[in-house]
């Protein structure tokens, strides 16, 4: 200590009074910097932020295309009408009605799944180049079925939890984290039918699903809250980007800033009433580097999906089964505002 | 006592928006620039810097004309 003091001392006493005077303003402005990036952090990240007061959306059973009617037809029932003509063609993914769910778990080889008379959920965990992630190929008998779940029912950025405690919160069978909708400030929210956010953000794609099942994904300039909504608009993300070309081929270039290697949480739409989660690990040397978003395009292509929505990656992305994470998030995961379910109705 | 002040503010925030624009083109979903509290910041960032460049407008033009007028007007020479 008293060796660190002489250095200073000796420094101090071979410098002119100017450069000790400019050397004293350089250091106060870099402290000064340092102070003011803390205040800004407790603002950005910390400090409540003014909510608006949630909105319920108009119910709408099934959509235009569906009944072939010019309007949509208003229900005052929250309860939505299943796609009889879907459930057909799914028809023997479930058990028969009444049947009691059945989970199957074989951590070792990373298989996992769930089958009632409502959903039928699959989970395998893939190991190649140097890539690990986890598809859920699910099937819901109802749109009731996959849903989310916001923390404490409100957007803040205190409203934080580990994935795995929403979905236990939830009896989730199976749960991704979604698009961390409190950590920014802008961005359309709604979830479960009522619109947490209004304020679009032009910088990100808009990914909508509606009461019939449907994905649709929007460049932010064309979405229409009000049209949506009388569409039965159910649920919007706000991260992007879109991971497939129209016709649900894979795309080569993905204009993104976070287009790199990273950990990845998607979801998938093949159908009404077929979708998959995907979670991919990064960021751990000699178990998973993470995806590209090009490759996470190519996987979604493989897969056979139409439509793929990239979420919100990094140390949020995780998978949850039965309220236990599955996937190995980068650096132990962080605590975020929701999470994309699919679970029993009622439960 | 002030145009140092504003001075000194001026390096801060630049070096605050600098570290932020950094920090947003590595994880720019966090949004570090584009939000309330930035833009207020370069608001008061441009603010300073109009009246740090006007100080420095007028300070160059006094110094201009106070050598003109030395020039005009040069000191006796007491012998």
């Amino acid at each position: 200590m008293e060796s660190v003091r002489r250095f200073f001392k000796k420094i101090s006493s071979s410098m002119s009074f100017k450069t000790k005077q400019i050397l004293k303003n350089v250091v106060f402005d870099i402290l000064m910097i340092g102070i003011g990036l803390v205040i800004f952090a407790y603002f950005h990240h910390v400090a409540p932020r003014k909510a608006e007061k949630p909105v319920e959306l108009p119910k709408v059973t099934q959509s235009v295309e569906n009944n072939n009617t010019s309007s949509p037809i208003e229900s005052s029932d929250p309860t939505l009408t299943p796609d009889n003509e879907q459930n057909d063609k799914y028809a023997d993914k479930f058990l028969s009605e009444g049947s009691e769910g059945k989970y199957t778990k074989d951590p070792e080889n990373g298989r996992y799944s769930y089958i009632s008379s409502n959903l039928n959920v699959d989970v395998k965990r893939v190991q190649e180049n140097g890539v690990t992630y986890f598809v859920a190929d699910i099937y819901v008998k109802s749109i009731d079925n996959i849903k989310t779940y916001l923390v404490d029912g409100a957007i803040g950025q205190n409203n934080k939890a580990r994935v795995s405690e929403m979905a236990q919160a939830v009896n989730a069978v199976v749960a991704i984290s979604g698009d961390y909708c409190g950590a920014r400030s802008d961005g359309i929210v709604v979830r479960n039918g009522v619109m947490y956010r209004s304020k679009i953000s032009y910088d990100r794609e808009i990914l909508a699903m509606y009461a019939d099942g449907t994905m649709e994904i929007f460049d932010p300039h064309d979405f229409d809250l009000e049209a949506e909504s009388k569409k039965g608009l159910l649920q919007t993300w706000d991260f992007g980007p879109g991971l497939l070309g129209e016709n649900g081929e894979a795309l080569t270039e993905i204009k993104s800033k976070i287009g790199r290697e990273n950990p990845r949480s998607a979801i998938g739409y093949f159908d009404k009433n077929h979708y998959c989660f995907v979670t991919v690990d990064g960021r751990q040397d000699g178990y998973s580097k993470g995806m590209k978003l090009t490759e996470l395009s190519e996987l979604f292509a493989s897969l056979g999906c139409k439509k793929a929505y990239n979420l919100d990656g990094g140390e949020t992305a995780m998978m949850a089964f039965d309220g236990e994470i599955i996937s190995k998030p980068a650096d132990g995961g962080r605590r975020s505002s929701d999470i994309i379910y699919v679970g029993e109705v009622g439960k | 006592m002030i145009r140092n002040g504003f001075g000194h503010a001026a390096i801060i925030l630049s070096g605050m928006i600098l570290v932020l624009l950094i920090i947003d083109s590595i994880n720019p979903a966090m949004t570090f620039i584009n939000n309330n509290i930035t833009k207020n910041l370069l608001w008061i960032l441009c603010v300073i810097s109009i009246f740090n460049a006007v100080a420095y407008v007028i300070k160059l033009k006094t110094k201009k004309n106070n050598n003109m007028q030395r020039r005009d007007n040069p000191p006796r020479q007491y012998k």
